[in-house]
């Protein structure tokens, strides 16, 4: 269904806009997509950094951290040792902020913004007020999150699963709101929970949007069998958000209800006192967080993942210059995965006292969900086999996503299988599987993303060579610092931990551990280049034309970047996006909206 | 592998264990409590709020009680500050070099307070204690706000479960009840069990706690008394109390608190055993519980501080200005041990630094044991029933 | 130039296939396993090791010859393909296949280590400990010899070990001691797992045995080890005795606990057989039952 109705162009302009009206407060889904990556883009700094500390512990955990000591000015009774408590808020911020505040808002909010109406077709998405404000409902998420920093007892450090009770414990009614389990688990952990809400609100809001939008507002002829794979996984993934996002938006009302109005909802009866506090008089269960919380964040990590599949598959046949291997069997995974992950939610709990028998239903849909994503894997060799491969930065990444999810995809299996997962269930081998699939695949997909639609969101286009260096080092520091994991973790040594020098079985093991931060710290400096790429391509890139990239998808067709209402007249589509090398044309792709019969394409004007 | 850790030493310092060495003990500047107030805690106050320690010493107390209770050492003149921490620096060295130039070589060998065993003491300090105890053992490290009962503030020179029979307010421990804290640990606190350490990291430990105290103790009896006017001679009052103290450490070495056999074990037969531990037991029942003495029946006076057996106790403030609870005697679970011995200790003596006073003046040896026995039970009803014993206020 | 991109990817896959190799032969491996189930936990890891390594191989080895093969050319074109059946059906059921296959087959070796139905009934025959988890240590108690002599002669006295704590028990941190035992006799442990506060995880690597321990809850966890590590020590005296450990096993906390989550340290110590327990068990509960100080001390 299109939006086009048969009236002039000049009938109707807006009034000229302010800047707060144009740049801030918008309602265009191009700044709104914008404005999603510039945030997503400063949280992804600030999370490295703390994984930079995590690295710097773990590699020398007992060294001299005098300098970090006057840095944030520890009191001296702190001596000079990273204290245990900072450690364990490092490492959890770091996850909160790079799951909540970077993939997600990055490959939802922000490529998923971009992206929708321009592939579709749509001049704006199907609600531009409900997309402003689902931006907009990120600022209390950004700003609360980072307020947790300062507060008394610090930044949330439960790790970003925050089970109870170690976090949802808290004083009797009348004593504040601190609590007995540890520093940051007290205003901290209530910051993080209403944080998180916020960002659920806004994931919610975009859900709605992107769904309809893609449903409602597709130009003439973009049939759901034409839509680039881009398309399907952003409205698989939305619709993930839209089902799973409720039951973490309960799971975080009811633990800041533990932790505000001492209700008990996952404290067991007859545990009186906890650490010599009075705990309350129970009547819940612990395990109930841990369903609810993993009922969401099972989907969340497949939100994290299909939008940047979706990317790559384009990006792929793209630059190699060839259809897209199995286009139906393409989405059917996508949508495989999508529904295959609402019920494996339990293989995060195989360990936790669940029952065992429902560990084992677990066990089986979650070795299967393996099969769609095989096939996802064999359907892009295929699209590079027989290929004409350009290697630009997006392709790189693109391939990188390609060979380093395979790896992640793998690695999943050895925790999928029960009985391995006993042995090696909160080591560093899940660290290991975990960090492939979304830094490896996920963080590399969204990088492709940005290259390659970088000169659509700005007009100017970024320094390849300066690419190829970010690629390069990016790709072998990332390797260098997350394959070892496997090791480690195949010899058992558990995650979170601050010291692990304290063990026996875990001495031999420094070596590696010493090799991998000393290649994170140049993963972390290699994103550097990435960073001065990006913002001096903003403003001294050579200009772009309207499809730098020879590319079939409609984006391509509109000015770089494109006015608001995106399209001069509407599109209209006549083929799927995958027509690259077709004897049809002369050229060696062939754009969805061009019409070979020499008729210009799309005569009605846009309606705004 | 070698090439990696040349990289590693290279980029962060070759000695990775242990402290830097040119870090100093910092100069004291919180609170020196002084003196015990009269009055218990408030019952809404309770135990420290997470946190509030050890911003908020005396939690509860009004702010004029709190400033007679406490001494500030911010009211030392800076000369005097100055000296003090020289003269601490060159008789007890740094955190990676400490030493005990405490003027007493034999007292040195004995707690083996030697530079070697005070460097590895230190060493194993840093990476299993400096996170609650803190750098100078003021018990205000990184982890300290967050539990409860909080980690030992060593700078008071007063430890709570000790076996020495020295008088009260001179009492030390003696090595081997350090050691037997840090292999049993504290349960009920957050002070785990070391029994896996080797032997020898364990001495070290215990020698560098010692070493600590007195430092620490040192350094509050002289800011105690130059704040207060009493002395003025900074190095000649480092002195004076350097002597009190180790005289005080000396006297608990050698003064160990025997008790007497325990009557059960004299006892030959399984009948005799068990006739004696059921009126050991109603004998120590009545102790504990009866209020007063009623004729030649005597009264521990425990249910007093030790309300409905413990599960009601009231909050008190301890010499280190926190607050503690008398214990929960239904759970099993006693802070200084629960072996018999270590229950005698308690009763006998008392615990140092909070309201458990000794019962040596008034209680005979057979009594004590007749109070242990029945504390033994307290919290297994079958062995009540077994005994025999009916309670006023049955334990739930 | 084009071709520099395979290269990349290939070394730097064929390093990663290179660093599992050669990880075992410098003791980066698996700790060493002496629980009964640990074989059927190791098979199965290594099975899956093997699936994976050959579709490691195998996808990484079609990706690096495609970059390197078809790297473009100007004026070149692809090959025109939308897709190929068949293909899509053999990749589809090959792998969909392997997966089913192994996910039956390790059905069993779960239910063995799980199941409440297939643990150790707390009989007299089967050694019993209760472990509380703590912030931040691990407080073991043990049945006394005098009820572990009961259990002998009374078997269903050992039912209420778990929920009936008796004064004489043996109370220890940090220490699991069992015995070696006969399979089919007395080899099977049943601990009864507890937390006193939040969350945490009885972990022992060597054993590749790991549960959470729930508040409110109290979990059943069994074993049985194939080896023993406690020597006498040459030193050991009858008043005095002392074992060596011949190789170290450990326990550590394997979920989220706070600040010393990483320093809940603890260990197996496993006897010879009952009687060296029972030798180290009275010694414990001597000890534990002082009523004087040691004469040295």
């Amino acid at each position: 269904m299109s939006v086009g109705l048969p009236h002039g162009a000049e009938a109707h302009k807006h009034p000229e806009m302010s800047f707060v009206r144009k740049y801030i407060f918008s309602s265009d889904h191009k700044i709104i997509g914008i404005q999603f990556l510039f945030s997503t883009l400063i949280f992804l700094v600030i999370g490295g950094t703390l994984a930079m500390g995590v690295r710097l512990q773990l590699g020398w955990p007992h060294a001299d951290h005098s300098w970090l000591a006057r840095l944030l000015n520890w009191p001296k009774s702190y001596g000079d040792h990273m204290p245990p408590e900072f450690y364990n808020m490092l490492f959890s911020m770091h996850a909160t902020i790079m799951i909540f505040f970077v993939i997600i808002p990055m490959l939802a909010g922000a490529f998923g913004n971009f992206t929708i109406p321009l592939m579709v077709g749509a001049p704006d998405m199907a609600f531009p007020k409900l997309n402003m404000m689902s931006y907009w409902f990120m600022w209390p998420a950004f700003i609360i999150i980072l307020i947790g920093f300062f507060v008394d007892g610090g930044a949330p450090a439960n790790g970003w699963t925050s089970y109870p009770l170690i976090s949802s414990l808290t004083m009797p009614v009348g004593a504040g709101f601190q609590s007995p389990s540890g520093a940051g688990t007290g205003y901290g952990q209530i910051c993080w929970l209403v944080a998180l809400l916020f960002v659920g609100i806004s994931s919610m809001m975009g859900s709605v949007n992107y769904v309809t939008t893609i449903i409602n507002l597709r130009a003439p002829g973009m049939t759901f069998n034409r839509l680039p794979l881009t398309i399907w996984a952003l409205f698989i993934t939305a619709i993930l958000q839209a089902f799973a996002l409720p039951v973490l938006t309960v799971a975080l009302i009811l633990q800041l209800l533990d932790k505000t109005f001492n209700t008990c909802f996952f404290l067991p009866p007859g545990m009186t006192t906890i650490g010599n506090y009075h705990a309350g008089p129970g009547g819940g269960q612990t395990l109930l967080w841990q369903h609810l919380f993993w009922f969401y964040s099972h989907p969340a990590v497949y939100i994290m993942i299909l939008p940047a599949m979706g990317m790559v598959s384009d990006i792929i046949a793209t630059f190699a210059r060839k259809p897209l291997f199995g286009y139906k069997p393409m989405y059917l995974s996508l949508a495989g995965i999508a529904g295959l992950g609402f019920i494996v939610w339990g293989h995060h709990m195989f360990q936790s006292g669940m029952d065992p028998r429902l560990g084992t239903g677990f066990m089986i849909a979650t070795i299967m969900i393996a099969l769609p994503s095989a096939v996802k894997v064999f359907n892009w060799l295929g699209t590079t086999w027989g290929a004409n491969i350009q290697f630009t930065t997006a392709m790189l990444f693109a391939l990188a996503f390609v060979s380093l999810f395979v790896i992640g995809g793998l690695s999943g299996i050895f925790m999928a299988a029960t009985p391995v997962d006993i042995a090696i269930h909160d080591t560093m081998f899940i660290v290991a599987h975990l960090h492939y699939v979304l830094f490896a695949s996920s963080l590399m997909g969204i990088f492709a993303g940005i290259y390659y639609w970088f000169p659509k969101m700005f007009g100017r286009l970024m320094n390849e060579p300066l690419g190829k260096v970010h690629f390069v080092l990016t790709f072998i520091a990332g390797n260098c610092t997350f394959f070892p994991m496997h090791i480690t973790g195949a010899a058992l040594q558990p995650r979170r931990y601050s010291d692990p020098l304290q063990y026996k079985w875990l001495e031999s093991l420094q070596g590696l551990n010493i090799f991998i931060s000393i290649s994170a710290f140049v993963l972390g400096a290699a994103q550097l280049i990435f960073l001065v790429n990006f913002f001096y391509s903003l403003f001294w890139g050579p200009k772009a034309g309207r499809n730098p990239w020879r590319s079939n998808t409609l984006e391509w067709t509109a000015p770089s970047p494109p006015p608001h209402g995106n399209y001069e007249t509407t599109p209209i589509v006549y083929r799927g996006p995958y027509e690259y090398a077709s004897p049809e044309s002369e050229e060696d792709y062939l754009p969805q909206t061009e019409n070979l019969n020499g008729k210009v394409a799309g005569t009605q004007p846009v309606h705004h | 592998m070698a090439p990696w850790f040349l990289l590693a030493t290279l980029l962060t310092g070759c000695d990775l264990d242990g402290y830097p060495e040119d870090l100093r003990y910092p100069p004291r500047t919180d609170v020196l409590v002084v003196d015990k107030p009269k009055v218990d805690a408030p019952r809404e106050q309770g135990f420290e709020r997470p946190g509030e320690f050890p911003k908020v010493i005396l939690a509860g107390l009004p702010e004029k009680e709190k400033e007679q209770l406490t001494i500030d050492p911010a009211n030392l003149k800076d000369d005097q500050r100055n000296v003090l921490e020289d003269g601490l620096t060159k008789r007890f060295g740094t955190p990676a070099a400490p030493r005990a130039d405490i003027g007493d070589a034999a007292l040195v060998a004995q707690l083996k307070l030697d530079d070697d065993t005070l460097r590895r003491g230190s060493t194993v300090y840093r990476q299993q204690c400096l996170h609650c105890h803190g750098l100078s053992g003021d018990g205000r490290g990184a982890t300290a706000p967050w539990v409860n009962p909080h980690p030992r503030d060593y700078r008071q020179g007063v430890f709570k479960f000790t076996s020495s029979s020295q008088d009260e307010g001179r009492r030390k421990p003696r090595k081997e009840d350090l050691l037997r804290t840090l292999r049993e640990g504290i349960e009920g606190t957050s002070m785990p069990s070391f029994r896996l350490l080797p032997e020898d990291d364990l001495e070290a430990l215990a020698s560098y706690v010692i070493h600590l105290s007195m430092r620490g103790e040192i350094e509050f009896q002289v800011i105690r008394a130059l704040v207060k006017g009493e002395e003025s001679n900074v190095p000649e009052t480092i002195s004076a109390y350097l002597e009190l103290i180790r005289g005080n450490w000396q006297g608990a070495q050698t003064s160990l608190i025997k008790p007497p056999t325990y009557p059960g074990d004299t006892l030959k037969t399984e009948e005799e055993r068990d006739k004696y531990l059921r009126e050991s037991i109603a004998r120590g029942l009545g102790l504990f519980a009866r209020a007063q003495a009623e004729g030649n029946l005597k009264s521990a006076g425990c249910l007093g501080c030790h309300s409905d057996f413990g599960r009601q106790s009231a909050y008190k403030y301890d010499a280190w200005g926190t607050i503690v609870k008398p214990a929960d005697l239904t759970t099993g679970v006693y802070r200084g041990g629960r072996r018999p011995v270590d229950l005698y200790w308690r009763i006998h003596s008392g615990i140092n630094g909070v309201t458990m006073p000794a019962s040596s003046s008034s209680l005979t040896p057979e009594e004590v044991w007749d109070v242990v026995n029945f504390l033994q039970v307290l919290p297994y009803p079958k062995m009540q029933e077994k005994y025999g014993i009916k309670l006023e206020q049955p334990p739930k | 130039m084009q071709k520099f991109w395979s290269i990349l990817f290939g070394a730097t896959m064929l390093a990663a296939l290179l660093l599992f190799i050669v990880a075992p032969f410098v003791g980066w491996w698996l700790p060493k396993n002496v629980a009964t189930f640990g074989g059927g936990i190791d098979g199965l890891y290594y099975l899956i090791l093997a699936i994976t390594g050959f579709f490691f191989v195998l996808t990484e080895a079609i990706l690096v010859i495609a970059l390197w093969r078809f790297a473009g050319q100007p004026g070149k074109k692809s090959v025109y393909q939308h897709g190929n059946h068949q293909l899509e059906v053999i990749w589809t059921v090959v792998p969909g296949v392997i997966l089913l296959v192994l996910a039956i087959v390790q059905i069993k070796v779960w239910a063995d280590v799980k199941f409440i139905k297939n643990m150790p009934k707390p009989d007299g025959a089967t050694q019993q400990m209760e472990v509380l988890a703590k912030q931040w240590e691990w407080r073991v108690r043990y049945p006394s010899s005098a009820r572990m002599a009961e259990w002998a002669s009374n078997p269903k006295a050992a039912e209420d070990f778990g929920r009936n704590p008796h004064l004489d028990d043996l109370y220890l941190p940090n220490e699991i001691h069992i015995w070696k035992g006969a399979a089919d006799k007395d080899n099977k442990v049943l601990v009864h797992l507890k937390t006193g506060d939040v969350i945490h995880s009885f972990f022992l690597p060597n054993l590749r045995l790991k549960q959470d321990a729930l508040p409110g809850k109290t979990i059943p966890v069994w074993f049985a080890v194939t080896e023993y590590n406690l020597e006498p020590d040459p030193q050991s005296t009858e008043a005095e005795p002392r074992w060596k450990e011949k190789d170290i096993w450990e326990l550590a906390c394997a979920e989220f606990c706070g600040t010393r989550h990483s320093m809940m340290r603890g260990k197996l110590y496993v006897h010879k057989d009952k009687a060296d327990f029972l030798k180290w068990l009275k010694h414990a509960e001597a000890e534990q039952d002082r009523h004087a100080p040691l004469a040295s001390r």
